[in-house]
């Protein structure tokens, strides 16, 4: 009896002590909750399934997409940055709604709080106007600001967000006299678009591609070069900085960690995830959404976020208080 | 014409005929199911719909959809406790009625109420397909901000007593629904430097608060007195087809401003409830009865807020744009299924957009059959005795305002809301005033600035069109009559009083 005993005690002592230094061995080993901090149903949470479903397809793990939305984006990826940093919580965002959320609130979390896995999804924020204004591109919405100072109205998807950035940029770089409308939100600016209420409206591309191809709605300017959009006529967009506006904006959906996972966790996330990515479901989804897919590593992932989290705050704090 | 039929066509085919007709029961069950909303519901199932064809995916989310538009109604009646938000409006007279001993009839009521708004919302989206089309599109923020300034000015329709706590009520309501983040400046408001409250009070959790749990805790006095909650004689009498006919007006109207609110992006079933309940009892011979038990009084809401469907569905399939947090996960679900949705769903993928509108139809037959099979059951298990039932809708509403947003804080809201509308009722403020304060205060001041955001600060944006003079002419006409009644009242109570010296 009790040689059984003795005996025992070795396997189950070496099972508990592999549990241990097994889990990142055999990570993913369990159910991963891929936090959206967003709503269901929009862009960010459509992208979030998409690259989801993937990684379940080349990994065989379960991923399950949890919706935790509030103060634009910044509740979701609290909760991600106070969990377990176990690989098994993990947070898709896009980069320049943390840095502007960050930017225009006082958050109880910083880019400091987590690790970078990688992007998969990058679009720049582009400038729309409904083809009855008569405005064709940026040039023109210049001129007629100039022209009619006070009237010009410009959309944002949003109070608070990369979009509001980029209004204040323009308007502020260029010293316009134009009205900035915040927006609630991205379906709330499509509306007003499509009813033709406001001369233009900035959302992160590829929203409202259809309505473009079908020339109902124009772009008439761009965050960054539009060169990988799956809608070729388009791609030769003038930017932001071609008219003198010395901004970039875009953003670069991705997925981040809590800072205390090991890096072999993260590693094997970051090897699933750029499996995804590259797979052929999911770049036939990225393409008919708009923009081809785009693996970024994580330290290039990481690398402009500072940056930007910088530019946004000098935008702020010279054209919108 | 013919592609609607064969939409037809394609729903009935076995396997999406049983897709919707699950998504219809569940969604009835998930409705019935306080703090358990539609949006949950559709963002859980999509994931099951992944290896499905677009068609029969979106007929179980139509199915869910449509089915829980009727579920909230259950809970409303029988624990007045909204199952949805959309149906906190059918708990006014529906309850009383249930307390009455005529749950089965007030259940009936709402099941017919709920088929007949739903198909005449329907029949009118798809007959004026491209006027509703231009309606979403074209309206604008200052036609939103009327719309839910005509909704407040009804609230006297829910005054009983005191028209001056019931104007403070709506007041409270107001305040509550500013904590959060300015919508347009995005300064922190009242959020005494808790980033929870950034997000301002959610709505959801809020709502269980006031119906659900407040509910309970004054049922729960009345335990502590030890005065008997008397379990009335229950019977299972369902409406009959005469009394259907009688309410025939409140159907229609409330049909009426379910598709038109509904078609407005921005307002939703929750806002467009109380406008037709409001309506109806103002148009209504028995005003008094209103609130303590009148048909009316859950045929109009119910109606309402299924003919929203028609609405809501319709700017989503021509247009790409959501009405409500379901339609908006359903665009989700179409984008996941390789569909684009936007201006070219009609043009480019006319049998499923047409078949989706068919599915809708259906949904609101096949959710009125379980329904009206399930209403004897439901009663039967659910007015037995009152007490066991406390702790389940406690656990119901804390597992409803948690998974709201999978956090902790609805919950405290929820509890807090509950003991706050406890103390309102007692002190003789009408809880409803609240509510309608808190669902319209948000809608209203946020299009009424983005209006003026547009129009440069010039108020001049809220009559400068024909339909808006004569919702500002409607809005002065109603605050006019409403003070002349208030007045009216309070001479009468006095006139007795002074004869009397």
């Amino acid at each position: 009896m009790r040689h059984w005993l003795l005996r025992a005690i070795g396997p189950v002592l070496g099972l508990a002590l592999a549990v241990g230094p097994a889990a990142a061995a055999d990570y993913p080993s369990d159910t991963i909750h891929m936090i959206v901090p967003w709503k269901a149903g929009g862009g960010t949470d459509r992208l979030g399934r998409g690259i989801a479903e993937a990684m379940e397809a080349v990994s065989g793990a379960t991923i399950v997409v949890d919706n935790v939305d509030g103060a634009g984006g910044i509740t979701g990826s609290l909760k991600v940055a106070r969990s377990k940093p176990d690989g098994y919580t993990v947070l898709m965002n896009g980069t320049s709604d943390m840095t502007a959320a960050m930017t225009f609130q006082k958050v109880p979390v910083s880019l400091d709080d987590f690790k970078y896995v990688g992007g998969f999804f990058t679009s720049p924020t582009w400038i729309l106007s409904h083809k009855d204004r008569g405005i064709d591109s940026l040039e023109a919405l210049i001129a007629k600001a100039k022209a009619e100072p006070g009237t010009v109205t410009i959309g944002t998807a949003g109070p608070a967000g990369a979009q509001m950035l980029m209004a204040a940029a323009i308007k502020g770089y260029l010293d316009l006299d134009v009205r900035i409308v915040p927006f609630s939100g991205g379906a709330d600016l499509t509306k007003a678009l499509l009813g033709n209420q406001v001369d233009a409206g900035i959302i992160h591309a590829p929203v409202m591609l259809p309505e473009v191809k079908e020339g109902l709605i124009k772009v008439i300017g761009t965050g960054r070069p539009l060169t990988r959009l799956a809608y070729e006529p388009l791609r030769g967009t003038p930017t932001l900085k071609d008219n003198g506006i010395p901004v970039e904006i875009g953003i670069t959906r991705g997925v981040f960690v809590p800072k205390g996972t090991p890096d072999a966790v993260v590693q094997k996330l970051a090897a699933i995830l750029e499996k995804a990515t590259e797979s052929d479901k999911f770049k036939a989804f990225a393409v008919s959404f708009g923009f081809e897919p785009d693996w970024i590593p994580g330290p290039e992932f990481e690398a402009p976020i500072r940056g930007e989290l910088k530019t946004f705050q000098e935008i702020k704090q010279k054209y919108l208080q | 014409m013919w592609q609607l039929l064969s939409g037809f066509a394609s729903v009935l085919e076995p396997f999406h005929f049983l897709m919707l007709t699950i998504g219809a029961a569940l969604g009835i069950l998930v409705g019935a199911l306080p703090g358990l909303s539609s949006p949950m519901a559709i963002i859980v199932l999509l994931p099951i719909t992944y290896g499905m064809e677009p068609l029969p995916a979106l007929l179980m989310m139509v199915g869910v959809y449509v089915g829980t538009k009727l579920g909230g109604s259950f809970s409303a009646i029988l624990l007045r406790t909204p199952g949805t938000p959309a149906a906190a409006c059918t708990a006014l007279d529906g309850y009383p009625m249930a307390q009455k001993g005529e749950a089965a009839r007030a259940l009936g009521l709402a099941t017919i109420g709920s088929a007949l708004g739903g198909t005449i919302g329907w029949i009118i989206a798809v007959a004026f397909l491209p006027l509703i089309a231009a309606v979403a599109v074209n309206s604008g923020n200052a036609d939103i901000a009327l719309i839910g300034t005509a909704g407040l000015v009804m609230v006297s329709a829910f005054v009983r007593g005191s028209t001056l706590k019931g104007l403070i009520g709506v007041v409270i309501g107001l305040l509550i629904g500013t904590v959060g983040l300015d919508p347009i400046t995005a300064s922190e408001r009242f959020t005494f430097g808790s980033f929870y409250l950034t997000e301002g009070i959610p709505f959801g959790a809020a709502l269980i608060g006031f119906f659900g749990i407040a509910v309970v805790l004054a049922d729960m006095e009345l335990i502590g007195l030890r005065q008997e909650l008397v379990a009335k004689a229950v019977n299972m009498k369902m409406p009959s087809f005469r009394e259907v006919v009688r309410g025939r007006w409140a159907i229609l109207i409330g049909s009426l401003y379910g598709t038109g609110v509904g078609a407005v992006p921005g307002v939703g079933a929750e806002g467009a409830t109380w406008l037709a309940y409001a309506t109806v009892r103002n148009k209504s011979k028995d005003r008094a009865e209103f609130g303590k038990g009148h048909p009316e009084g859950v045929l109009a809401p119910e109606s309402c807020n299924n003919a929203v469907t028609g609405g809501t569905m319709l700017p989503m399939l021509t247009l790409g744009i959501p009405g409500d947090g379901s339609t908006a996960i359903m665009l989700g679900a179409l984008v996941l299924h390789g569909v684009e949705p936007g201006v070219l769903l009609m043009r480019d993928h006319a049998d499923l957009a047409w078949g989706i509108l068919a599915g809708l139809f259906v949904a609101t037959i096949m959710s009125f059959v379980i329904g009206w099979s399930l209403v004897r059951a439901f009663v039967y298990v659910l007015t037995k005795d009152r007490s066991w039932l406390f702790p389940f809708v406690l656990v119901l509403a804390v597992l409803g305002a948690f998974a709201s947003s999978n956090a902790m804080f609805p919950v405290f809201v929820a509890i807090g809301c509950g003991v706050l509308g406890f103390v309102l009722e007692r002190l003789g403020f009408p809880i409803v005033t609240t509510v309608l304060g808190l669902i319209l205060g948000p809608i209203i001041e946020y299009n009424a600035r983005v209006a003026l955001a547009i129009s440069g600060g010039d108020w001049g944006t809220f009559i400068d069109a024909p339909h808006r003079i004569v919702a500002v002419a409607l809005i002065v006409l109603l605050l006019g009559w409403e003070i002349r009644q208030a007045f009216r009242a309070s001479h009468e109570a006095r006139a007795p009083a002074a004869a009397q010296t």
